[in-house]
């Protein structure tokens, strides 16, 4: 009992599994771009950045209380999100990610140069507002946020955006509306991660929010079943506890990702937890696997 | 009486090649109206140029008396213009119900605040969406289906799918393009009945299709084309008779 008691309250597991949380709540902003609408960011971290500094700032200089610093922060981020998606998500495939791989890079080079962020020093004095507990409350709610537009009129089209653009406009779906809607939703749970992530750390550095943070995330949602919610929780788990536990995870990190991705692809392509819908399992339905044609 | 759907003078070139060629038609009010023609003739060009999936290089497409020329293909459906595909989309992965569902998507309203909120007004439309589907699916006989995944259906039953996701958007008009591809005699005979249902639900039909006995005993009027151009238009017998038809088309169908 005191053994168990002992770990509830380590210091050290405390920050991982709020670290766990912060993360999970960046890979559900991805999931709804990527696993439901089906389009590919890979700058998902210059978002969460955004929202970091954003929030961090409001806090130190205008003094709001978290809670407001927080929608600041997911707002500045979906904001951006909002004006990188109305050229860009007119793109498809291959051209969006490349787009959004250079905004994630130009964000990082921007926050290295501006002076109120504290550039390449980075930005410190943050208060510390935010802790375990808030950081699962929001958890909780994006989760239950992202099944909700699931199972919606909203959320069908997205899907439906993912299945087949065209088919879509043709049932009347205006796609690039739909699109810039779920990069705004996305982007904005993107910066209420990072505000709780400036707020949990007390500093912040571009080189946190590089090209390999952006691939981390992508590879949460990627790994348990893109378009899965039971799925992004366990990438994003496996994924971020691995390094801490195993010292050459940690390591060779960037290199086991590459390595899980072509794995992936190559036996389950729709990931851990991909075509599995946890609800029909659970209502009994026989799940068909797909027939490879 | 004016017609329902009219195109004027429609042209459409892809680079060099002239797919449609300054054809002309109209579909009336009630009518089953056929579009027939060798393959490449530029049928599902035309259906394509309808829903505005493409805008014409000139020409004109009237829609009840509106242009809809340059509209995109959401704002189309929204006017009452529904469609199948000749090679089949359907949203694969998901349920017939789910399917079908998102063809009911431009007579809803309920958005991202709906989603989250689920007040009574949103609990209604989802309601009414399932009740509307459940119907589009009796249609066509797939409410015995309505939990399995569209690409586990029969290619039959896609076909039919296609045409219940359609209807879910009540549509003025129809639009079906070769609803009959890759069905045996039976199927066939079953979708002609449906056909004759939907007509008879007051929707205007038009349809591309190669059985020839198909179109010829479900239509009120037949427009044919060939390399792009207009080349007969009337009623089946009428069009039976036509020489042209019977050279560019029918001739090589009968031997
Ligand atoms: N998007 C496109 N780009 C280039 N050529 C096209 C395109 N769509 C159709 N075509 C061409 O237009 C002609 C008519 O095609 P289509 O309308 O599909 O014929 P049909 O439906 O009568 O068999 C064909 O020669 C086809 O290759
Ligand atoms: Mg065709």
């Amino acid at each position: 009992m005191e053994a168990v008691m002992s770990i509830l309250t380590n210091p050290y597991y405390i920050q991982v599994v709020t670290m766990v949380g912060i993360s999970l709540i960046a890979a559900l902003g991805l999931h709804l771009i990527t696993g439901i609408t089906g389009q590919f960011s890979f700058g998902h971290a210059a978002f969460v950045s955004i929202g970091a500094y954003a929030s961090a700032l409001v806090t130190i200089h205008l003094h709001l209380p978290f809670v407001l610093s927080m929608l600041a922060g997911g707002l500045a981020a979906a904001l951006c999100g909002v004006l990188l998606g109305f050229p860009s998500l007119r793109l498809t495939g291959d051209y969006l990610g490349i787009t959004t791989l250079g905004f994630g890079e130009i964000v990082r080079v921007v926050f290295i140069n501006l002076k109120i962020t504290g550039g390449a020093g980075g930005l410190a004095g943050i208060p510390r507002e935010s802790n375990i507990f808030l950081v699962y409350i929001v958890v909780v709610l994006t989760i239950w946020g992202m099944y909700r537009i699931q199972n919606s009129r909203f959320g069908r089209a997205l899907v439906a955006i993912r299945e087949d653009e065209i088919a879509a406009e043709t049932m009347g779906i205006n796609p690039l509306l739909y699109k810039i809607k779920a990069f705004a939703i996305g982007t904005f749970v993107a910066g209420v991660s990072g505000s709780l992530f400036a707020h949990m750390m007390q500093y912040l550095n571009p080189s946190d929010f590089g090209f390999a943070r952006s691939f981390e995330i992508l590879n949460f949602v990627v790994l348990g079943g893109l378009g899965s919610i039971p799925g992004t929780i366990l990438g994003t788990a496996i994924l971020s506890l691995a390094p801490e536990f195993l010292r050459f995870v940690k390591e060779y990190r960037m290199l086991i990702y590459g390595a899980l991705m072509v794995t992936m692809m190559i036996f389950r392509p729709n990931g851990l937890l991909g075509g599995v819908d946890v609800i029909r399992v659970l209502r009994g339905y026989r799940n068909r696997r797909e027939a490879r044609r | 009486m004016s017609a329902l759907l009219e195109l004027k003078d429609i042209t459409i070139r892809f680079g060099g090649l002239v797919a449609v060629d300054g054809i002309s038609l109209e579909v009336k009010e009630g009518n089953v109206v056929a579009l027939i023609g060798p393959n490449g003739a530029g049928k599902s060009t035309v259906f394509n140029v309808v829903t505005g999936i493409y805008t014409p290089t000139s020409g004109k497409v009237l829609f009840r008396g509106e242009d809809i020329t340059k509209l995109k293909p959401y704002a189309i459906t929204d006017r009452g213009i529904a469609r199948t595909f000749q090679n089949i989309r359907l949203f694969k992965n998901l349920s017939v119900l789910e399917n079908v569902k998102i063809g009911c998507h431009c007579r809803g309203r309920a958005g991202i605040f709906g989603a989250l909120c689920r007040y009574s007004g949103v609990r209604g439309e989802e309601k009414a969406f399932v009740d509307k589907s459940l119907e589009a699916m009796g249609v066509v006989d797939l409410t015995g289906k309505k939990e399995e995944l569209a690409k586990n259906l029969s290619y039959g039953e896609q076909r039919r799918l296609e045409i219940a996701r359609a209807l879910a958007s009540e549509p003025v008009l129809l639009l079906l393009d070769e609803p009959a591809a890759g069905m045996n005699p039976q199927e066939k005979q079953t979708l002609m009945q449906m056909v004759q249902r939907i007509s008879g639900m007051g929707i205007t039909v038009f349809l591309v299709e190669h059985d020839m006995k198909f179109v010829m005993s479900l239509s009120d009027r037949v427009n044919v084309l060939d390399y792009g151009r207009k080349i007969a238009s009337g009623t089946p017998s009428e069009v039976q008779r036509d020489t042209t038809v019977i050279a560019a088309y029918l001739g090589k169908e009968v031997v």
